[in-house]
């Protein structure tokens, strides 16, 4: 081999200590770690986003704040519990919409879903998922803030809630086709009706992955700002009923970080340490509980 | 294992609960129910959403017709609109997105899939799914107060001295905006990506292998090669994001109505659709002013669904294409 090279014209070496050879080597050293210093690159502001967010976060740290309902700038007493009973509204509201509409939908496509039509609702779903969300604000405004004739954490979950369905009906479907089919002939096999059969076998199998979705789409619809700005929008005391406007702890967070006070920009640090725990808590439990299902954007 | 359990006693519980020859009334209208509502949900939903943004924009679809588009200046107290800065600050930013992310998103997935350990790629996967899943808002409150200073202390400088017109670049401006979508479309531009180049077949690697390539010259070629199709689909999926951005963006922008004083007006602040219904929808006051914005909505709802849906329909073909895995 090597003499074949040598008469070959490579010259009296082999190949592999010739100097093509070696830039070949040389740039494929040089990419990797010119592909590992872009990685880092891209991670850095992960990094920086998670540390800040600690960092100003606990600085401006005090328990009142979490106790104590919104007010003034001036006064240093107030803090963001109004925020943290909104969040909790609306993110109720809208999962009590969004996560049984979800799920029939989803075992729909899953389990009734193998023709053309059904096609085409997966695509239209999959485009749902990606409307941007301050759209389902400005379509909820014109739908339901207009027809009750102001602001409303309702209005603010019924958004969320919209948001919530393609997302959940997504999951669904998928984790619903990971379940073997032999279980589901075995259903029917005993007679069980397609009814019985969707619930107790079909769902009862998928409904570990279908939880973990579940858990992550609440994840998101917590963290949305856009949708809730025209619909939940803002209040400095926490909702008594459903029907008034309330703060939540992303709207406040947009409101308090453009102020141009430094208390409530204090707050809004402290606000958004509280989502992000939130929404690492979730993904936490959801990892934790349902080690075996993954699933991202 | 345990799975098979479980599916065994909830058998045994079904024979056991229900008779099993009788076919209940619920039983009888479960499929045509779930047709119903299954089907109907999502109908409903699209169309609910197109019906009332364009019965809401129709006064000004009729006022304005296509001038809307063209002209500049946006006037709420002479009830004159022209959007076209809006259109101008939605595509540039997601553009300039893009440009900044596509060949770092291209270097990621590489080292992601082609240079780093199998067991150290889980740990990978995990922190870009953290990055997927900070709320928006908290990119904007980063952007105020970390990136923009920042770019003001040690990026502008050193750039104004390569690229004069960016000396007066102040901190809120279309650029921030930019790199603020560059770093939030990252995770998904790259988990499409490394799906991608997790298709390509094994035989074709150790084909190149074997004829001695170096594994940047596999990458480069082969996995790069064969994969195109998918990272246009996740330029595309990245681009319907970054059209819709909304939070972060309108926080560093700028919101400035002003027409941009050239095509390349990078540096100053600007305007998305997004970040102006974000600003200005709640305080219209006016059919006219609050219809041209429902029109905006509208503008930015197509435009979003044609970005997706075409990324959406080269994803489904490749899919088939692979045998559907």
């Amino acid at each position: 081999m090597i003499e074949e090279r040598a008469s070959n014209g490579f010259g009296k070496d082999s190949y592999t200590s010739s100097r093509h050879w070696k830039t070949r080597l040389n740039i494929d050293r040089i990419m990797f770690f010119v592909t590992a210093a872009c990685f880092l690159l891209v991670l850095i502001p992960l990094f920086s986003i998670l540390f800040q967010v600690f960092y100003n976060g606990l600085r401006a740290f005090k328990f009142a704040v979490l106790l104590n309902e919104g007010g003034s700038p001036v006064s240093t007493i107030s803090g963001i519990r109004h925020a943290i009973t909104g969040t909790i509204y609306a993110t109720l509201i809208g999962s009590a919409i969004g996560i049984p509409a979800g799920i029939i939908v989803g075992t729909y496509l899953a389990e009734f879903g193998n023709n053309s039509f059904a096609d085409i609702l997966r695509i239209i779903i999959n485009t749902m998922v990606s409307i941007p969300t301050i759209i389902t604000g400005v379509v909820v405004w014109a739908f339901v803030v207009t027809r009750v004739g102001h602001f409303s954490v309702l209005a603010g979950g019924i958004a969320l809630g919209l948001i919530m369905i393609p997302l959940v009906a997504r999951t669904t479907e998928e984790m619903i086709m990971l379940v073997s089919p032999i279980y589901i002939e075995a259903g029917y096999a005993l007679g069980l009706t397609r009814m019985r059969n969707t619930i107790s076998i079909v769902l009862a199998n998928a409904s570990k992955g279908i939880a973990s979705g579940v858990l992550l789409a609440v994840a998101r619809i917590m963290g949305e700002t856009a949708p809730l700005l025209f619909t939940a929008f803002f209040s400095q005391a926490s909702p008594s009923n459903i029907f008034d406007p309330a703060a939540t702890l992303p709207v406040l967070i947009y409101n308090y970080a453009i102020s141009p006070f430094e208390y409530w920009q204090g707050l809004a640090w402290i606000a958004a340490m509280v989502l992000i725990l939130l929404n690492l808590d979730i993904l936490f439990i959801t990892r934790l509980m349902f080690p075996e299902t993954h699933q991202s954007d | 294992m345990a799975n098979e359990k479980n599916t065994a006693n909830s058998l045994l519980n079904s024979l056991a609960s229900s008779d099993l020859s009788a076919k209940s009334l619920a039983d009888k209208w479960f499929a045509p129910a779930m047709y119903l509502l299954g089907a109907g949900i999502p109908l409903v939903l699209s169309f609910l959403y197109l019906f009332t943004l364009i019965k809401e924009s129709w006064l000004a679809i009729t006022a304005f017709g296509l001038r809307l588009f063209t002209q500049t200046s946006w006037d709420p107290i002479q009830n004159n609109y022209g959007v076209f800065t809006f259109i101008y600050g939605t595509l540039v930013t997601s553009f300039i997105a893009i440009i900044i992310s596509l060949p770092l998103g291209i270097m990621v997935a590489t080292f992601v899939y082609e240079y780093v350990p199998p067991n150290l790629r889980v740990t990978v996967r995990n922190s870009l799914d953290l990055l997927a899943g900070i709320p928006s808002v908290i990119y904007g409150l980063w952007g105020i107060f970390v990136l923009i200073p920042f770019l003001k202390r040690s990026v502008y400088p050193g750039l104004g001295v390569v690229f004069p017109p960016v000396q007066s670049a102040i901190g809120n401006s279309i650029f921030s905006a930019s790199i603020v979508l560059s770093i939030m479309i990252m995770p998904i531009l790259v988990s499409i990506i490394v799906e991608g180049f997790d298709t390509v077949p094994q035989s074709l690697r150790e084909a190149m292998y074997g004829l001695g390539a170096t594994r940047w010259e596999v990458t480069k070629h082969v996995v790069v090669g064969t994969t195109k199709p998918t990272i246009a689909a996740a330029t595309l999926l990245a681009l319907g994001r970054a059209l819709g951005e909304t939070m972060a963006v309108t926080m560093v922008i700028g919101n400035s109505n002003n027409p941009p004083s050239s095509f390349f007006a990078i540096f100053e602040p600007g305007q998305t659709i997004s970040s102006l219904l974000a600003n200005e929808f709640s305080e219209a006051s006016g059919a006219l002013y609050l219809s041209t914005l429902f029109e905006l909505a509208l503008v930015l709802l197509v435009l979003t669904s044609i970005v997706n849906i075409l990324g959406i329909l080269i994803v489904k073909r490749l899919k088939q294409s692979y045998g559907g895995q």
